[in-house]
């Protein structure tokens, strides 16, 4: 489980996350919306230890990694997988080198297994004959899914997808969620994920928070959380123009 | 006030940065001495530092020489002292001008290159990717990178001691008619084992100079590709005025 408490960030003088409380249930599929720039990635940032709070606390299993040393931090972060919003692909390895990178330096996996099981999830993630591609060599959606394939490769306890289908056209996004559900069904793992895509978010998770001006101010399933009467959800959620939450 | 203020205001700047580029080092010294070793990424970088710069070596050390041989033999002439051409050359090449001309080489070739691989790395969040992979940055880019440049260095500064020498003896024997046999019996007498010592300390102190400095501003570069860019060029000029700057104190230190 990892538990959030209080958890203030800000750049600059200006406060982006002022005191977000959040828990995640071990096994759940956790969905964070919010407007752009609401602070979704910093959150996230955090969740994985790549970002140190002003303040707060961030307790995955019982551990605060906020305050963890080094050695012990990097034990909790065994149990991460992260797919980046820019992906984040090393740029001079070719996509099937990307995907077996994480086994080749983690796992003591031989090097055949290994580029075979890169094979393989390439192939999940619709990519097959694209292996000796440079990640500039393919399109932003592609990207998006070798990225996914290299977090998925490792059934790493966490996943965290920041916007996992941005930029996928339907087919290759239903796809996408379809394998997505496959390998939490094959290693059972808790996923957080951040999207803009309300159908997706409705469809794939179980509990949805919203950020809203650094605070969650709702936190439900997706059930209860589309008959939210707060305005600022309910706004959202329909993407009116209208309400609340102001555009400039 | 304000004068004061803003002398205050850059010194303060001034000695952060250097604490954090301390601090940078001793997380390279720690990094590389823990295990696993990445003996295979430390070759690779080898590779890329040293067998990539050797044309480029090769080529300024012979024109650094034969100009020292030119220079020389038509100052040693004014003397009537042609014979001491040899020792001449392989003095001021071993003790100053391979160690400081080849590890600049070094830093135009492969250090701002270095600083240029990893801003983007960072600017693209690949090291924050490593991160969250739980592979330390530090040790898997930085560390193999700074030990080839300390390994690397010497090495190329003793071959371009080499064809330096050789240079000068072309233009001050082959061109300008000085006795082969004076050439190098003079750099035998007069070399000895405490130049070529200072040599190897200076070329082993200046290949960790130019990995750290260009290492440090790729790793903590500024923001997009102007970042990359300012990053890539204060790591050139920083490294280039440390060269020079600890060349003098380690000349002063060894004499
Ligand atoms: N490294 C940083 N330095 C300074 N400010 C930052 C940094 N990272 C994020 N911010 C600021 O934090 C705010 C939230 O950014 P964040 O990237 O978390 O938004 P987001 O919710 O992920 O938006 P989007 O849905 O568009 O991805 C923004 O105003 C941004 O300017
Ligand atoms: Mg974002």
């Amino acid at each position: 489980m990892i538990k959030v408490s209080n958890l203030r960030k800000s750049f600059d003088g200006v406060e982006v996350l002022k005191g977000v409380d959040i828990e995640i249930p071990t096994g759940s599929t956790m969905a964070i919306i919010g407007k752009s720039g609401a602070g979704k990635t910093v959150l996230f940032k955090h969740l994985v230890g790549l970002m140190r709070p002003d303040s707060g606390s961030v307790v995955v299993d019982g551990a605060d990694i906020t305050r963890l040393r080094a050695g012990a931090l990097k034990e909790v972060k065994r149990k991460f997988g992260m797919v980046f919003q820019g992906g984040a692909l090393f740029d001079s390895l070719t996509v099937l080198e990307n995907i077996a990178f994480p086994m080749r330096e983690l796992t003591g996996l031989k090097e055949s297994e290994l580029l075979k099981k890169a094979g393989e999830m390439l192939k999940e993630v619709g990519l097959s004959g694209m292996g000796n591609k440079y990640p500039d060599e393919i399109s932003g959606g592609m990207k998006k899914r070798v990225a996914l394939a290299r977090a998925l490769v490792m059934s790493p306890e966490y996943l965290f997808f920041d916007e996992p289908t941005t930029g996928l056209d339907p087919i290759v996004e239903n796809a996408i969620h379809a394998l997505m559900k496959r390998c939490k069904a094959l290693a059972p793992c808790t996923y957080i994920m951040v999207s803009h895509d309300i159908k997706e978010v409705l469809e794939m998770s179980d509990l949805v928070a919203m950020l809203h001006e650094g605070v969650i101010i709702e936190c439900s399933a997706p059930e209860e959380i589309t008959g939210s009467s707060n305005p600022v959800v309910k706004q959202f959620l329909s993407g009116s123009t209208e309400g609340p939450i102001q555009m400039y | 006030m304000g004068f004061f203020t803003a002398v205050g205001r850059a010194a303060i700047l001034y000695l952060g940065e250097m604490g954090r580029m301390l601090l940078f080092l001793l997380q390279f010294v720690f990094s590389a001495l823990k295990p696993p070793y990445r003996i295979l990424r430390v070759i690779k970088e080898m590779h890329f530092i040293g067998v990539k710069s050797l044309f480029i070596i090769a080529l300024t050390s012979g024109f650094t020489g034969m100009v020292l041989g030119l220079q020389g033999y038509h100052t040693l002439r004014k003397f009537g002292s042609e014979s001491a051409l040899g020792s001449l050359v392989a003095l001021s090449l071993i003790r100053e001008l391979g160690p400081v001309l080849g590890s600049l080489m070094v830093t135009a070739r492969a250090g701002s290159a270095m600083t240029a691989e990893l801003g983007i790395m960072r600017i693209s969040e690949q090291i924050d990717a490593l991160d969250v992979m739980t592979l330390d940055p530090v040790k898997f880019l930085v560390a193999p990178k700074m030990l080839a440049g300390v390994l690397a260095v010497p090495l190329l500064v003793a071959i371009f001691d080499v064809i330096g020498i050789w240079g000068g003896y072309i233009v001050g024997v082959r061109l300008l008619g000085v006795n082969a046999a004076r050439y190098f019996d003079g750099m035998k007498e007069s070399l000895e084992f405490r130049d070529v010592w200072g040599g190897a300390v200076k070329s082993l102190a200046f290949g960790l100079i130019v990995t750290w400095v260009s290492c440090y501003k790729g790793y903590n570069c500024g923001h997009g590709a102007r970042g990359v860019g300012d990053a890539t060029t204060e790591a050139v000029v920083l490294s280039a005025i440390l060269v020079l700057a600890w060349d003098y104190i380690l000349t002063s230190l060894l004499l």
